[in-house]
C-alpha cells in the first residue's frame, strides 16, 4: 500500500527520471529484441535459401553389387521423401560428330541416363537453352566442342564395344554439374572432382539399351543413383536444419545396410550455411550488446539525475523511523514498475520494428528459443530497472543522514593512475588481437564440411570487448584529469562565450568533474556505436555489391551460349534500347595453358575500366587504370593469376603460349601472348585461375570475334526493367542478369541478406542513445541544477551570462563526446571489421566512410545538446522564484 | 529615513495574483507603500500571507499583476541587480560548485569586474565578517549559520543602497539567527544601505523600528499608506 502511494506519488510529482528509466529499459530491450528478431529472420532465409539451391536433395549410390531396384525401393519407403527416380552414368571413351564437313572428336565424357518427368521432378537441374528440353540432350559445353546443334548426329563411344550413333534433340545447361558428377562417400574435405568437361543425356531406356552390355564387361565404367526429393518440413535454423538432414541421411544408409550410400547435397548446403548463422549471431553479440550496454549506462545516468531527490526524501524518511527494509521495498517497487513498463514498452517496439524492418513477428526460431529471446531481453532490461533505481536506493539507505543527504559537490581529486594503467591493459590488448587476426590463415568462425562441430575463435572476440573497455577507462579518466588541472586552459578557452564569468564556468565545471566525465564518457560511447556500427554496415554493404558486380559484370550483362558467334557491332543495337547509357562487350574462350583449361577474357583495355567498375584490389602491381593502361600498351600482352604466376614461374615481359580454339577450323591453334600483370579478380570471372587479354588481339589470333558477354551500363535507370526490354532484344538463347536479381543470390548467405533493414536499426538505435546521451541526460541533469540557475538570475545574471554557465556545460560534453566517439568509433570498426573479415566478400581493402550519416550523426547529437540547453535555459526563467524559495 | 529623497521603492496600488478563472490565487492586493533611503522595515506575517511575494516584488525578482512598482531612486527593473539591490534568501543560495571566495565575488564578476578586482573585494567582505577562514571552502563544507553569513558577505561585496533580506534567519536555530542578524545590520549600517526584512518571528521583529504586518496579501504598515 505504502508502495503504490510512493510510487503515485512519484509519477504525478517527479515523473521524468522514472519515466527516463523506463525509456532507457525499453531501448534496451526494444535493440535485443528487434536485432533477435532481424536474426531469427536471417537464419530463416539462411535456411530457405540453402533449401533452395539445392535441385537434388541426395544422390543415392548403389554400391557394386547390390541391386538397383531394392535401393529405390527402400529410398522411397523412406518417411521423408517425396519423390525418388533412378539415374544412371557411364563413362564414354569420347564423342565425335560430324558438321559442315568437318569431323570434331572429344576426350572422355559421360553419358546419364535420365528418367521421363526427371526435369519435372528436379526443376534447377537442367536448363533447356536450345531444341527439346527432354530426349537425347548434350551438355552447353560438349554442342560447342563437337560444333552440334539439334537435328545433328554423334557418335557415342564406349570402351570395349563399337561406338553408337543417336541424334541430337536439345542442348542444356547443367547448372549443378558439380553435384551432379560428385563422387558419392569422398572423404569430408576432400577437394571436389571437377565435373566431366562433356556430357550428354538420354532417357534412361536408351541409357540400358546402350550400357547394359558395358555394366557386364566393365562395371567400373558405369554407375547408377537414386535421385532423391525430400520434405523440406526442416528446423529453420542452418545448424538444426543441417542435424536433422544428416541425421537422416545416416538414418537412410543404415536402412540400406551397405546397399547404397547417401551423396547429400541439402546437407552440404546446410553445413555451409552453419557459419553463416554463426557469424549472425557474432554480429548480434558485436552488434547488439554494445548497444544494450549503452542503453544501460544511459538509463543509470537518467536515474542519476533523480538520485538527489530520491535521498533527501529517503534521509526524511528514515529520520521519521522508517525502517530500512521498507525504504528497500520502496526501490524495489520503483525499479519493478519502471522496469515492467520498459520491457513491456521495449517487446512491443521490438514487434513493430520486428515486422516493419524485416517482416519478422518471431523473436526465436521455435517456441524453446523464442521464450529463450523474450526471456534474455526481458531479464537485461529488469537488470538495467534494477541497476538504475534498486541498487542506489538500498545503498543510499543503508548510509543517509539528511546532513549527507544534502551534499552535493565533493572536493574532488582527478581518477585514480591504477585507472589509466587498467585502460593502456585494455587497449595494448585489443592491439595484439588486432595485429593476430591479420595475419594469415586466421578464420572466426570454423565450419568444416561434413564435421558436426564448428569451432570459433573466441580469443578474437577479446579484440572489440578490449577497445570497449580500454577506450571508455581512457575518455573517463583523461576527462577528469583534464578537468581537474586543465582549469585554466578551460577558463581561456570559454572567455569568447562567458566573458568576465569564464573563470567562475570553468571552476564551476572543474568541481564537476565527476560529473561531466560520464556525461562526456556517455556521449562518446553511443557516438563511437552509432560510428562503429554506420561504418562497419556501409563497409558491408559496398562489399556486397562488388560481390554482386564480381559475379554479374554489368548493371545487365547479356551472357551468350557458347557457340555463338554474335559480334561486337551487336553493342550498337543493344545501346539504342531504352534505359541503357553503355554496353561493354566482353569475350569469352577457354584456353589451354600447358594441360590446364582456363577462362580467357578479352578486354578493350582504354574502356573496360570505367565500363566494369574495376576495382584497384582486382590487381597486383597497380590500380585498375594503371594494370589496364599497360596492357593496352602490349597488343599481345596477357593479364594472369597469380597462381598461374607460381605455376610456371613467369616473369614480367615473358612469352605465355596458349592453345585456343580457332573461328574458322575449330581446331586448337597457339596464340602467343606476353604476361604483363596480375590479375586477382574480374568480372563475370570464376574465383580460381583464369586471364585478361586484349580482345583486337585474341580476335586477330583466332579469326573469331564473337563477344561472350555485354556488360550493360543503365546509368541509374532500374536494372530489372532494363533487363526484361534487353531479354527480348538478346533471343532466346542468351542468358540476361540483371544486378538487383545477382545481388540476391549471390555469395554466402548472410550477405544475400538485405542489410538495408539492420543498417536502418542499428542507426536508428545508435541515434537514440547519442540523442539521449547528448540531450536527454544533460537536460535532465541540468534541471536537477535548476537551483544554481535561479541563483545566478536574482543575482542578476543576464540571459547571455545564464546562456553561457548552460552552454558551456553543454559545449564541453558534447564537443568532447563527439571527437572522442569518432576516434574510439573509427578505431572499432576497423577492429571489427578485421575480426569478423569472414563475413565480407570479399574481404575490404579499406573501409567504407559513410560521410553523410556520420555528418547525420554529429547533427543529432549537435542538435540534442541544444535543444537540452535551450529547454534548460527556459524552464531556469520560469521557476526562479520557486527554486530559490524550495532551496 | 531621509526625508525628501526619491524613494527606492514605490507600490501604488500593487497586486500579486497565480493561476486563472476559478483556480486563481490572489498572493497579494493593492499594496501601497514606499521604502526610503536608511529605512530598516521588518515586515511581519504568517506562513503563506504575502510577505516573500512583496519581498520579491520589491527585489524586481516578479512582475506584479496589478499596479505601479517602480524604483525611482534606482532606476529601471533590469538594472538593479546585482548593484542596486541586494538579496538574501531563506536558503543560502550559494551556488555548490563554487568556493566561498567565488560565490562572493560572483556577482561583481556579473557586473562586468574584471575576476581579480571582483575576488579583492570578495575577500575584503568575508574579513569583514570574519569569514575569511572560509575563502577556499565549498558551500556543503559549511553550517547553515555560516552559509547565510557568506550570502550576506556576498551583498556586502557589491554595496548596494538597498538590502532585501527574505526570512533569512527561517532555518536556523535562535542563537545563530541573532548572529547572523547582527552580521545583517552590521553589514547595512555599514554600507549605508536600507534594510527590508520579512519574518514570522516576532523576537527578530523587536529588533527594528518600522514594523509593517502582512495578513491574506493585504499590507499594514501602521504609520502612511
Amino acid at each position: 500500500m505504502i508502495a503504490l502511494l510512493w510510487l503515485r506519488g512519484l509519477v504525478t510529482r517527479e515523473p521524468g527520471p522514472l519515466a527516463g528509466v523506463a525509456a532507457g529499459t525499453a531501448a534496451a530491450v526494444a535493440l535485443l529484441g528487434s536485432l533477435g528478431a532481424f536474426f531469427t529472420a536471417s537464419e530463416a532465409t539462411m535456411t530457405a535459401r540453402s533449401i533452395a539451391r539445392v535441385s537434388v536433395d541426395w544422390q543415392v549410390e548403389v554400391q557394386p553389387g547390390a541391386s538397383s531396384s531394392t535401393v529405390l525401393d527402400t529410398v522411397r519407403g523412406f518417411p521423408q521423401t517425396r519423390a525418388a527416380l533412378p539415374v544412371a552414368f557411364a563413362s564414354s571413351s569420347g564423342l565425335s560428330a560430324s558438321t559442315q564437313g568437318a569431323v570434331q572428336t572429344t576426350g572422355s565424357g559421360a553419358v546419364v541416363g535420365l528418367p521421363d518427368g526427371y526435369s519435372r521432378t528436379f526443376p534447377g537441374q537442367l536448363r533447356p537453352l536450345v531444341g527439346a528440353p527432354e530426349g537425347v540432350l548434350v551438355a552447353q559445353q560438349t554442342a560447342s566442342n563437337l560444333h552440334v546443334a539439334p537435328g545433328d548426329a554423334i557418335n557415342v563411344g564406349r570402351t570395349g564395344l563399337p561406338p553408337v550413333s543417336t541424334r541430337v534433340d536439345g542442348v542444356v545447361d547443367l547448372r549443378q554439374a558439380d553435384s551432379l558428377f560428385q563422387k558419392v562417400g569422398a572423404p569430408a574435405g576432400s577437394q571436389p572432382t571437377a565435373p566431366p568437361d562433356n556430357v550428354v543425356l538420354v532417357p534412361l531406356s536408351t541409357w540400358h539399351q546402350l550400357f547394359d552390355p558395358l555394366l557386364a564387361a566393365r562395371p567400373d565404367l558405369v554407375h547408377e543413383q537414386v535421385h532423391v526429393r525430400l520434405s523440406h518440413n526442416l528446423p529453420t535454423t542452418p545448424v538444426d536444419a543441417y542435424d536433422t538432414v544428416t541425421g537422416e541421411a545416416r538414418n537412410l544408409e543404415a536402412r540400406l545396410a551397405g546397399a547404397g550410400r547417401v551423396g547429400d547435397n541439402l546437407g552440404a548446403a546446410l553445413g555451409a550455411a552453419r557459419g553463416d548463422a554463426l557469424y549472425a549471431q557474432l554480429l548480434f553479440f558485436f552488434l547488439g550488446l554494445p548497444g544494450a550496454a549503452i542503453a544501460g549506462l544511459v538509463t543509470l545516468d537518467v536515474a542519476r539525475t533523480g538520485g538527489e531527490r530520491r535521498r533527501r526524501e529517503q534521509a526524511l524518511l528514515r529520520a521519521r523511523g522508517t525502517a530500512l527494509g521498507q525504504l528497500l521495498r520502496l526501490g524495489l517497487a520503483e525499479a519493478a514498475a519502471a522496469g515492467l513498463a520498459g520491457v513491456g514498452a521495449g517487446l512491443a517496439a521490438a514487434f513493430v520494428v520486428g515486422r516493419l524492418a524485416f517482416g519478422s513477428s518471431s523473436f526465436g526460431a521455435d517456441p524453446r528459443s523464442t521464450l529463450l529471446d523474450l526471456g534474455l531481453a526481458s531479464v537485461v532490461g529488469l537488470g538495467i530497472a534494477m541497476l538504475a533505481l534498486a541498487v542506489p536506493a538500498w545503498r543510499d539507505a543503508r548510509s543517509l543522514t539528511v546532513a549527507t543527504a544534502a551534499r552535493r559537490v565533493r572536493r574532488g581529486r582527478a581518477a585514480p593512475a591504477v585507472v589509466l594503467v587498467f585502460a593502456a591493459l585494455f587497449l595494448a590488448g585489443a592491439a595484439v588481437v588486432y595485429t593476430l587476426v591479420q595475419r594469415s590463415g586466421y578464420e572466426l568462425v570454423l565450419a568444416p564440411e561434413g564435421v558436426p562441430a564448428v569451432s570459433i575463435t573466441y580469443w578474437a572476440l577479446l579484440g572489440p570487448l578490449f577497445l570497449w573497455l580500454g577506450a571508455a577507462l581512457l575518455v573517463w579518466w583523461l576527462g577528469r584529469v583534464l578537468l581537474v588541472h586543465g582549469r585554466g586552459a578551460l577558463g581561456v578557452l570559454l572567455a569568447p562565450l562567458a566573458g568576465s564569468l569564464a573563470g567562475a564556468v570553468a571552476g564551476s565545471l572543474s568541481r564537476q568533474h565527476r560529473l561531466l566525465a560520464r556525461a562526456v564518457l556517455l556521449v562518446a560511447l553511443a557516438g563511437a556505436f552509432a560510428v562503429a556500427t554506420s561504418v562497419f554496415n556501409s563497409t558491408y554493404a559496398q562489399q556486397s555489391e562488388v560481390d554482386a558486380r564480381l559475379t554479374n559484370g554489368g548493371d545487365v550483362t547479356i551472357t551468350e551460349p557458347p557457340g555463338a558467334a554474335v559480334p561486337p557491332s551487336f553493342s550498337a543495337r543493344l545501346a539504342a534500347i531504352p534505359g541503357v547509357a553503355g554496353v561493354e562487350p566482353l569475350q569469352h574462350r577457354f584456353a589451354y595453358v600447358g594441360s590446364d583449361l582456363q577462362d580467357l577474357y578479352g578486354v578493350r583495355p582504354s574502356t573496360v575500366v570505367g565500363a566494369a567498375k574495376l576495382q584497384d584490389a582486382y590487381f597486383s602491381g597497380g590500380g585498375a587504370a594503371q594494370v589496364m593502361a599497360r596492357l593496352g600498351g602490349q597488343p599481345d600482352g596477357i593479364l594472369v593469376s597469380a597462381e598461374t604466376v607460381k605455376d610456371f614461374q613467369l616473369q614480367p615481359g615473358d612469352r605465355l603460349t596458349l592453345r585456343l580454339r580457332d573461328g574458322r577450323t575449330g581446331d586448337l591453334v597457339p596464340v602467343s601472348f606476353r604476361y604483363v600483370g596480375v590479375v586477382k579478380e574480374f568480372p563475370t570471372a570464376p574465383r580460381d585461375s583464369f586471364l585478361v587479354a586484349n580482345a583486337a588481339y585474341v580476335a586477330k589470333a583466332t579469326s573469331n570475334d564473337a563477344v561472350g558477354s555485354f556488360l550493360v551500363d543503365t546509368n541509374g535507370a532500374p536494372p530489372a526493367a532494363v533487363a526484361a526490354r534487353v531479354r527480348s532484344a538478346a533471343g532466346p538463347t542468351a542468358t540476361v542478369t540483371d544486378i538487383g536479381s545477382t545481388r540476391r543470390i549471390v555469395g554466402s548467405s548472410l550477405t544475400a541478406l538485405d542489410l538495408g533493414g539492420l543498417t536502418r536499426l542499428e542507426l536508428g538505435f545508435a541515434l537514440v542513445l547519442a540523442a539521449a546521451g547528448a540531450g536527454v541526460v544533460p537536460a535532465l541533469a541540468l534541471a536537477e541544477r535548476r537551483h544554481r540557475f535561479a541563483v545566478l538570475q536574482a543575482l542578476g545574471a543576464r540571459s547571455g551570462q545564464l546562456a553561457a554557465f548552460i552552454g558551456a556545460e553543454a559545449f564541453l560534453i558534447t564537443a568532447a563526446g563527439i571527437l572522442a566517439g569518432a576516434l574510439i568509433g573509427a578505431a572499432l570498426a576497423e577492429v571489427l571489421v578485421a575480426v569478423l573479415t569472414g563475413v565480407f566478400d570479399p574481404p575490404p581493402a579499406s573501409l567504407a566512410v559513410p560521410w553523410r550519416q556520420l555528418l547525420g550523426i554529429t547533427g543529432v547529437l549537435l542538435a540534442a545538446a541544444l535543444g537540452a540547453a535551450a529547454w534548460t535555459l527556459a524552464a531556469s526563467r520560469r521557476s526562479t522564484i520557486d527554486r530559490l524559495r524550495t532551496g | 529615513m531621509t526625508a525628501g529623497a526619491a524613494p527606492l521603492v514605490l507600490c501604488q496600488g500593487v497586486g500579486r495574483s497565480y493561476g486563472r478563472g476559478d483556480r486563481q490565487l490572489t498572493a497579494l492586493h493593492d499594496v501601497s507603500c514606499s521604502i526610503l533611503p536608511g529605512d530598516r522595515i521588518a515586515i511581519s506575517g504568517r506562513s503563506g500571507s504575502g510577505k516573500s511575494t512583496l519581498a520579491h516584488l520589491m527585489a524586481g525578482l516578479d512582475e506584479p499583476t496589478t499596479g505601479v512598482l517602480s524604483w525611482p531612486a534606482l532606476g529601471r527593473r533590469e538594472e538593479l541587480r546585482p548593484g542596486c539591490i541586494g538579496v538574501v534568501f531563506q536558503s543560502p543560495s550559494l551556488l555548490h560548485e563554487l568556493t566561498v571566495a567565488e560565490n562572493v565575488a560572483l556577482p561583481l564578476e556579473i557586473a562586468g569586474a574584471e575576476p581579480s578586482l571582483a575576488r579583492a573585494r570578495a575577500l575584503e567582505a568575508l574579513a569583514a565578517l570574519d569569514l575569511e577562514s572560509l575563502a577556499e571552502q565549498l558551500p556543503d563544507e559549511l553550517s547553515g549559520g555560516q552559509s547565510q553569513r557568506v550570502a550576506v558577505a556576498r551583498v556586502l561585496a557589491t554595496g548596494p543602497p538597498l538590502v532585501i533580506a527574505d526570512e533569512p534567519t527561517g532555518q536556523l536555530d535562535h542563537a545563530t539567527a541573532e548572529r547572523m542578524l547582527d552580521v545583517l545590520d552590521k553589514t547595512c549600517r555599514a554600507l549605508g544601505a536600507a534594510l527590508v526584512l520579512t519574518t514570522h518571528d516576532a523576537r527578530v521583529t523587536a529588533r527594528y523600528d518600522r514594523r509593517w504586518r502582512i495578513a491574506d496579501g493585504a499590507l499594514e504598515t501602521g504609520e502612511r499608506s
